[in-house]
């Protein structure tokens, strides 16, 4: 069966560019040529009336699925996995469908194991994407990037996994430091379920950054917490700052936390 | 749309008080000594090419704000007028620099209407026009050494947006309702 999770008519057109980016891995030029291709349950909105009603009403449209049907006999297994949006600020309005997961005939809890698996990769592919794609982006403070968008759709959805690898991503991968400050300040903004504590304690570890412009995105990203338990943690930080304008800056998101 | 008011405008007479506004993003790497990673290897005065960024063109023009003595657009609505336009509630970086800056550096600019909430704010709307790559690497420069680069805090640039809409600057009806919750959240309204 397929699981529904949300309807796609009223998704934004910038939603899409970003779905269609990570998950096809195709650039975003690409818009102009399939105008009517959405990433959506059905994948496409511009088909005839039963392409239309199967997008609808989230009946199988790939072909893996067919295959899937003959294997899931034995095992109650949804047929696709998706993510609902709902970035940081806007609405729960598209899909985002993972890879097609792959299940082997089995005992339901390796079946499980073999699931949670496939999610984990799933998941770290669709992180990865976000990364590469941007690399191209411009980031500007105040508005949502495909990339703060993106990550927001997958840690909805899936909280503790996604984190969990958006993690190990941050400390394994080179990123750019424009990109590194995008994210210290989603993870500010981001209200998660259940990884508020683990955003902190990231968030806090990059105020100990050789670089100046890195520590200050993180007592930016403290401020837009508004979690007290960084006062502390910032007292310190500012008593051996060496950078006198960062420390000033942080002094202000001290002053404004004790408020 | 944008709206050419005039194609040229006579650098202001030096006795005549004003400033000019210009967004940033990363104000860190705006410092006139440079601190830190970076101080191992850029001069005083010197502007890191990542800085750039923050002044990226469109069309070979830059977007500023012209902050005059006798304008009603004072710092504080500009600032306002500008951060309700974004998508969430966000520290606000700027740097402010005397208009003559631009006359030394024979960067010309025209008066165009701002997009923003704030009509007033919109009137003093400048686009410096025809930069060529060295004139925006000299304007960087020239802001490093002689700019004041300054940052207002999230819950700051809220209060800024919830006097102009007191004021009547900005119509409430028309803030994003995300900029709404967020400075009801941080008890600004």
């Amino acid at each position: 069966m397929t699981q529904q999770v949300a309807p796609i008519g009223d998704e934004d057109r910038r939603e899409r560019y970003v779905l269609r980016s990570v998950f096809e891995g195709i650039n975003f030029a690409k818009e102009a040529l399939y105008p009517n291709r959405t990433s959506g349950v059905g994948r496409s909105t511009g088909l005839d009336a039963l392409g239309a009603t199967y997008a609808l009403l989230g009946d199988p449209i790939n072909p893996w699925v067919v295959n899937l049907y003959d294997l899931s006999g034995a095992i109650e297994v949804p047929d696709r996995l998706m993510f609902l949006s709902s970035g940081t600020n806007l609405p729960n309005a598209f899909v985002v469908e993972l890879d097609p997961p792959f299940y082997h005939v089995g005992t339901a809890g390796v079946s499980r194991a073999v699931e949670g698996a496939s999610v984990r990769e799933s998941l770290r592919k669709t992180i990865d994407r976000l990364f590469v794609t941007a690399e191209g982006e411009h980031f500007e403070d105040g508005m949502e990037s495909n990339l703060t968008i993106g990550l927001a759709t997958v840690l909805r959805q899936y909280p503790r996994e996604a984190f969990g690898i958006l993690k190990a991503e941050l400390s394994v991968r080179r990123l750019s430091l424009r990109i590194l400050i995008e994210v210290l300040h989603f993870l500010g903004r981001f209200k998660g379920r259940g990884t508020a504590d683990e955003q902190f304690g990231v968030v806090t570890a990059y105020l100990y950054h050789t670089s100046p412009v890195i520590r200050d995105a993180a007592a930016v990203a403290l401020a837009y917490m508004r979690d007290k338990r960084a006062i502390p943690v910032l007292e310190k930080v500012i008593a051996s700052e060496k950078v006198n304008s960062l420390r000033e800056d942080m002094k202000v998101v001290l002053a404004e936390l004790k408020m | 749309m944008t709206v050419v008011l005039e194609f040229f405008e006579p650098p202001l007479p030096p006795t005549h008080m004003a400033t000019v506004l210009r967004k940033l993003d990363r104000k860190q790497l705006w410092n006139k000594k440079p601190e830190g990673d970076l101080a191992s290897w850029l001069q005083e005065g010197e502007l890191p090419a990542d800085a750039l960024q923050d002044i990226k063109t469109d069309s070979n023009r830059l977007s500023v704000f012209l902050i005059d003595d006798g304008s009603p657009a004072t710092l504080e609505r500009v600032i306002g007028a500008l951060a309700v336009k974004r998508q969430y509630l966000a520290k606000f970086d700027y740097v402010l620099f005397n208009p003559a800056l631009l006359a030394e550096l024979g960067i010309e600019w025209e008066a165009t209407l701002g997009d923003t909430l704030d009509v007033a704010v919109n009137a003093c709307h400048r686009d410096l026009v025809k930069l060529t790559a060295i004139k925006l690497a000299d304007f960087g420069t020239s802001l490093v050494r002689k700019g004041n680069v300054e940052r207002k805090s999230d819950r700051e640039a809220g209060r800024c947006i919830n006097d102009s809409i007191q004021a009547k600057f900005i119509d409430v009806a028309k803030v994003p309702i995300q900029i709404v919750q967020q400075m009801v959240e941080r008890g600004i309204q």
